[in-house]
Formats: C-alpha cells, structure tokens, sequence
C-alpha cells in the first residue's frame, strides 16, 4: 500500500483532537492533543431535549459541534488551510488519492458504524467520526483513527457509505487537509482567545441564557432537573439503557474520562507552563477537581443503572420494590450537577478575567 | 443475515487514552482498559437477547426485515428516513410486513446500504455453525452475495 512518508500514528482521547494532533505532528508542529482540544474550545455543554438517542432519552453534547476544534485551532494557529465538502463521494476520493500522492494527509469526518477495523461494539451509527487517510492501494485506504492503536485498513467500499450518509446534521462528504504551519506562532494570543471564547460558550448572556436553557452552564442545571423525571417518563430497558449510557458518555466515549473536564485541566497545565502563570496552574487544578467530580456522577449512574433488570416483563416487579432508591439515586446525581454547574459558572467567569489580563 | 454459532463476545480489554493525575498532581494521559469494561460484556448479552427477541417478532410477522434491522442497530425511524432520503411516512410503512412487500429493489439495496448488509439478509437467516468458517462478500451494490463456507478438515 502506497503511503504517506514519516507519517506518524498515534492514539488518543477523542478522534477529532486526536486527528488534528497527528496531522499537526506531520507537519513539523510540536503539540499535544490537550492544547489542540484548548485551542479548539473543546469543553461545552448542550442538553438537546429536541433529539432523542436510541434509547429514547435526550442527547446530551458536552464538547462543541463536529468539526469546531479543527476550525478554531486553523483559525487561531494561523494554519494554511482547506475544508471542501464534495457532491460526491467519487469526487471526495478523487481528491483525497491526489492529496496522498502529494503526501498530505487527509482529514475526513465518517460514520463509525463502517469502520470494520474497530470492535463491534464501537460500529455504531455515529457519523461525526474523523479519521486520516494516510494512504491507499487499488481498493483500499490507510486509515490513521486516534481510537485504534496502528494504522487500519478499511475498504474503499466500506469508506464510501461511511463517507456519504444522509444522515441529519452529517457533513458527507467532508474533507479537509492542512497546507502549511507557519514558521511562528503566537501562543500566547491563542490561548487566551481560545480560552475567551470556551467561557463565552459555557456561560450565556443574562435572558439570552433563559432563551438558551439547554446550552452551557444553564444547560447542565436544566439537564439536573431533568433526569428527576426519568422513572416517570421511561421505564425498563430503555431506561437502564439510558441511564448507563450516561456514564459512557461522559467517560468512555473518547472524552478522556470526566466529560472532556480532565483533558480540559491537563490543557490549562500546559498553558500555565508556557505562559508562565501561577494563576493559571491553580485554575487547572480545580478544572481537574471538576472533572474527577464528573467522573463521580459517571460511577454513580453506572450504581443506579445497573439494578435494572435486562428483561422488560421483570420491570414493573422490581420498580414496585426498588422505585424510591432509584428516585433517591437520581436525586442525588441531580444535586451532583447542579453543583458542577455552580463550579463551572464561577470557573468560567474566573478564566475569562484571568484570560483577559494574560492577553 | 448470517448468524455465527460462534457467540460474539468481547474478547481482549479495549484500551482507551484517559487522563489521570499523577503523584506531582499533574494531569497526564494514560492508554487503559476503562473503568467500565463490563458494559461492554453486558453490550454483547443485551445484543444476543435483542437478536432473539426481534427474530421472534419477524417470524410472527409483526414487524418487517426492515424494523427488524433498524431496531438491531438501534437506528430511529427519522434517522433512517433521513439517510434514505424518503418521507417519514414512506419508511413507517416499510417497518410493516405489508408495507416490506411493496418495496422495489432499487429501494431495498439504498436500505442494504444504511444497514451494511445484503439484499438477500432482508429474506434468509442463515445460521452457522461453530465450527464452520464463513467469508461474505456484497458485490453488484449489495444485489449479490458471495458467501464461501469453509469446513475444518478433521
């Protein structure tokens, strides 16, 4: 298989970070993927009440949109760079085959459930998966996918329908590659406009933020409402489903354990580090406080979840007995996060003062 | 659809990158089996038991092949309208056994597609044994199935 010379593979947290961290490494850039994930304004939070998941519950987001770390850190890194998304996917290949002899790595955003090299239990249809192509042969491509631990070879025919899906709010057809990485770059102004820009995200406008419950800090005290009501609403299967689900959400589903909060914490480290900030050092050690309290909500739901039985007909017996310790069990959690929306309001608030002055 | 005698089970720890502190009270990443990694034995029982539910519902006809498979790989009907690119209502039809046996060809192959199957796996469950190898390949956009079955020799 022809491949992309020096290209090295490595594995990460979270796919889009990750693969934006491999590439930059390509191309000469010493950088970690938690400062990639900080310059990308990674950390945020959506409650989406308006979409339900498999199991019938909501979705929850708790990084920004697909595709937004790469946007952010090209933008403040002042990175060469192209994004195109093709009418076809014949066409999206052309170029990608054209990029490869060129030796640049191409970045494209794909479903997972077509990613045959990775377990079962991780094809799932999630079509906001990005990956590197980093080389090709007649019928085949190289992948470079931050979840798998070597370079992966995936099926052109297998490429194609995770690459063009229809699906709503997919990107097919996306494709994007990094032409040049300038000589110098002004850290200090991305940091702290990245920096900037997360708490704007996390904390909305006074009435703007009661029009936007779901988003932010309001929207994980909206979201610790919400699970109260969960026993009334959903019942058996789904709801020990939805409940577990929780928990992988927020830490095992490329997040790098505690919502993105301890990748967010290792960030601010590395920012303290470089700009030479005390204040800094002692934000990042209550962002990862922070993000080992998200990881004790994530334990919890796991201990409510998991008592509920597997099989739909022994639900209405076992909630006739159990129903008030798994109430008990989700009010506790619900004042969990409301507390985390406390830290994270006056966090954010904090970050943006100490931000500002650093700029 | 082929359905392995071979139970699928979650066969060596999946390792992920987590992040962690370290005695220094720095935070570094870490490439460990998670926290969690019985939900993922628990994953493939609960598929096991889902097979079986759903293939019951088939056999007395109260869903369609393509319930059937929408259910299997937890899709919901607005998304699989989405990515067929058809109304709401056309695909809840197509989720009915009357409905199914309306549906073209050419249809059949774009659901083939969204499912990452055969046309034929919307008509046959082929069940194999253990001790049988099986290799499937979908040729003519997914009309065709190449399936090569190979037989340990004692």
């Amino acid at each position: 298989m022809e491949r992309i010379d020096n290209y090295t593979h490595d594995v990460a947290s979270h796919c889009e970070s990750g693969s934006v961290r491999n590439v930059l490494v390509h191309f000469g850039l010493d950088i970690s993927e938690p400062m990639v994930f900080g310059i990308g304004s990674g950390p945020a939070f959506f409650y989406l009440f308006f979409a339900k998941g498999p199991n019938g519950l909501p979705l929850i987001g708790i990084r920004n949109a697909p595709g937004s770390i790469l946007k952010n850190v090209s933008g403040l890194l002042q990175l060469e760079f192209v994004q195109k998304r093709y009418k076809t996917t014949d066409l999206a290949l052309a170029k990608a085959d054209e990029l490869i002899t060129r030796q640049i790595p191409v970045i494209a955003r794909v479903d997972m459930f077509y990613m045959k090299y990775l377990p079962q239990f991780l094809q799932v249809h999630a079509p906001f998966h990005t990956i590197v192509l980093v080389g090709r042969n007649r019928d085949a491509y190289a992948i470079s996918d931050p979840y798998f631990n070597e370079i992966a070879e995936l099926r052109t025919a297998d490429l194609k329908p995770a690459w063009e899906t229809h699906a709503a709010m997919a990107q097919d057809n996306y494709l994007s590659y990094i032409d040049r990485v300038p000589e110098r770059i002004d850290w200090r102004r991305a940091i702290t406009t990245a920096m900037i820009k997360t708490s704007r995200n996390m904390l909305l406008p006074p009435v703007v933020d009661r029009l936007f419950f779901f988003v932010g800090v309001q929207g994980i005290r909206t979201y610790a409402k919400k699970i109260l009501s969960w026993p009334d609403k959903y019942r058996g299967v789904r709801l020990r489903e939805g409940i577990l689900f929780q928990a992988v959400g927020f830490e095992d589903q490329g997040t790098g354990g505690g919502a993105f909060r301890l990748m967010y914490g290792a960030f601010l480290q590395e920012a303290a580090q470089l700009l030479n900030s005390a204040e800094l050092e002692s934000m990042a050690g209550r962002m990862i406080e922070n993000g080992l309290s998200w990881q004790e909500i994530s334990r919890k739901f796991i201990k409510v979840g998991k008592p509920i039985p597997l099989d739909d007909d022994a639900y209405d017996d076992w909630s006739a007995e159990n129903r008030p310790v798994l109430g008990d069990g989700l009010a506790e959690i619900s004042a969990d996060l409301v507390r985390r929306a406390e830290f994270e309001d006056r966090f954010f608030k904090d970050l943006r003062k100490a931000a500002t002055a650093l700029r | 659809m082929i359905i392995s005698g071979k139970p699928q089970r979650h066969e060596k720890p999946w390792r992920l990158v987590m992040y962690r502190t370290d005695p220094d009270g720095k935070c570094v990443p870490d490439y460990k089996v998670t926290e969690f990694d019985d939900l993922i034995h628990e994953y493939y029982t609960q598929r096991t038991l889902e097979l079986e539910r759903l293939q019951q519902l088939l056999s007395s006809q109260e869903i369609s092949p393509v319930h059937f498979f929408m259910e299997y790989h937890h899709m919901s009907v607005r998304d699989v309208a989405s990515r067929m690119n058809l109304r709401l209502s056309v695909v809840k039809k197509h989720l009915t056994p009357q409905g199914f046996e309306k549906v073209d060809v050419a249809t059949l192959k774009r659901y083939a597609r969204i499912f990452d199957i055969g046309v034929s796996d919307f008509f046959q469950f082929l069940f194999v044994p253990p001790e049988v190898g099986i290799s499937v390949e979908q040729r003519s956009e997914r009309l065709l199935q190449h399936v090569v079955i190979t037989v340990a020799n004692e």
